[in-house]
C-alpha cells in the first residue's frame, strides 16, 4: 500500500479503510504543517488547523472529485481554514488596537564576521513580514516548491497573478536582506561603496 | 532592454520560462550592468536558502490525536443517526394518533352547540336606547321619536320578534326620563 499513487490511495480512503488513511495522514501531515507554519508560526494554533484539515479531507473523502490533483484539494482546504483563523485575528486585532503597533523590522547580526549560515533566520523572519498574499505565494512555490498552475488554482487566481506575486514577493525579500547582504559583500568580496547603495 | 524590464523577468529567466529572444536580451543587459548581476545572485541565494530551510513537523502524537478525533466523530454522528430515526418514528406516530383523535372524536365536538352570545332586549329598552338618543344631544324631533317608537310598539304581537332586537353597543341608562305605565317617554 506504500507504494500506491495519491489517487489509488485516497480511493481506499473513501471505501472506509482505515490504514489508508493513516498512510494518507502520514504523507501529508509534514508538508500541510509546513505550510500552514509559515503562515501562522504558532506551534499549536498549526496543528489545530492541520486537524481539522484532516477532518474535513475525512468528512468528504466521498465526495472529492478526481478531475483536481488532490494536493491541490488538500492545500485548498488547509489554506482556507488558514485565512478564516487569521481574519479571526485581524478582527481580534483590531478590537485591542493591536494593529497600532509597528511589527520590529530585521536586526542585523552584530557579528563582523557573519556566516553563510545566519541568512537562513534572517530569511525566516523575513519571510513573516511578507504582506499575506505574496507570503501564500512564496511559501508554495520556494518552500513547498509546488507548480505555478496548482499554486494557481490553490489560490483561485490565474497563473500571471501568482507569478507577479512570487517575483515581488523575492524582491521584497532582497530589499528586507539587502542591509546583511551589503555587509556580507563589502567583507567578502570588497565591493565598492557606491555600488552597494542600490 | 532596460534595468526595469531585466527586474521583471529575473524570476522567469532563472526557472527558464523565458523566449530564446528575451533570454538573449536579458543577458545581453547583465553583462553590462553589475547591479543587475547582483540582483540576479540574490535572488537565486533566496531561492536557495528558502529551499533549505528548516522543515516544521506536527508533534509525534499527532496521528493518535486525528484518529482518536474521527472516532470520536463517527460515535457522535452514529448517536445522532439514531436519535434522528428515533425522533422522525416519534414525530410520525405522534401525527397519526393526532389524526385519528381528530377523525373519532372531532365531529362529535363541532355538533355540540353553543348558546347564542347574542344580547336581547325587551322593547322597553330600545325606547330607553332612543330617548338617550335625544339626550345624546342628537336633534330628532318629536315627530320621528313619536314614528319610531310605533315602529317599535308594532311588532308587540309578534313575541319572536321582540326578543330578537338588539340593543345600541353605546347603550347607557338614560337620566332623568319619566316614564308612564304604557312606557311611553314624556319629556
Amino acid at each position: 500500500m506504500d507504494k500506491l499513487s495519491d489517487r489509488d490511495l485516497f480511493k481506499k480512503v473513501a471505501e472506509d479503510d482505515e490504514r489508508a488513511f493513516t498512510l494518507f495522514v502520514d504523507r501529508y501531515k509534514n508538508r500541510l504543517y509546513n505550510f500552514i507554519f509559515r503562515i501562522i508560526p504558532e506551534k499549536e494554533t498549526g496543528e489545530d488547523i492541520l486537524q481539522e484539515t484532516f477532518l474535513r479531507v475525512y468528512n468528504q473523502r466521498k465526495n472529492y472529485s478526481p478531475d483536481y490533483a488532490l494536493s491541490t484539494w488538500v492545500y485548498t482546504i488547509a489554506l482556507n481554514l488558514v485565512r478564516s483563523e487569521l481574519r479571526k485575528r485581524k478582527l481580534r486585532r483590531f478590537m485591542s488596537l493591536d494593529f497600532l503597533k509597528e511589527e520590529a523590522d530585521i536586526e542585523l547580526p552584530d557579528n563582523t564576521n557573519p556566516e553563510p549560515g545566519i541568512l537562513k533566520p534572517l530569511l525566516e523572519k523575513a519571510i513573516k513580514q511578507l504582506p499575506g498574499e505574496y507570503r501564500l505565494a512564496f511559501v508554495l512555490c520556494d518552500i513547498e516548491r509546488l507548480p505555478y498552475s496548482e499554486i494557481a488554482e490553490i489560490m483561485r487566481v490565474p497563473v500571471g497573478t501568482v507569478k507577479s506575486r512570487i517575483n515581488r514577493a523575492r524582491s521584497i525579500l532582497r530589499e528586507k536582506l539587502l542591509p546583511y547582504k551589503e555587509l556580507n559583500y563589502e567583507l567578502s568580496k570588497g565591493f565598492p561603496q557606491a555600488l552597494c547603495l542600490y | 532592454m532596460n534595468c526595469r524590464k531585466v527586474s521583471h523577468r529575473l524570476s522567469a529567466y532563472i526557472e527558464g520560462n523565458l523566449s530564446p529572444g528575451e533570454i538573449s536580451g536579458l543577458e545581453e543587459h547583465l553583462k553590462t550592468c553589475i547591479i543587475c548581476q547582483r540582483k540576479l545572485a540574490d535572488i537565486k541565494l533566496i531561492i536557495h536558502t528558502s529551499g533549505q530551510l528548516e522543515r516544521q513537523a506536527p508533534g509525534p502524537h499527532f496521528t493518535n490525536r486525528l484518529l482518536c478525533a474521527i472516532n470520536q466523530l463517527n460515535s457522535f454522528s452514529n448517536v445522532f443517526k439514531v436519535w434522528r430515526y428515533r425522533l422522525t418514528f416519534s414525530g410520525i406516530a405522534f401525527v397519526a394518533a393526532a389524526g385519528l383523535t381528530f377523525f373519532f372524536i372531532g365531529p362529535q365536538i363541532s355538533s355540540i352547540q353553543t348558546p347564542s352570545t347574542t344580547v336581547k332586549a325587551p322593547v322597553k329598552s330600545i325606547i330607553k336606547a332612543d330617548s338617550n338618543r335625544v339626550y345624546d344631544g342628537f336633534p330628532v324631533s318629536g315627530e320621528a321619536l313619536k314614528r319610531d317608537l310605533a315602529l317599535h310598539e308594532q311588532p308587540k304581537s309578534d313575541s319572536t320578534r321582540q326578543d330578537s332586537i338588539m340593543l345600541p353597543k353605546h347603550y347607557v341608562q338614560p337620566v332623568g326620563i319619566k316614564k308612564n305605565k304604557k312606557d311611553k317617554v314624556v319629556f
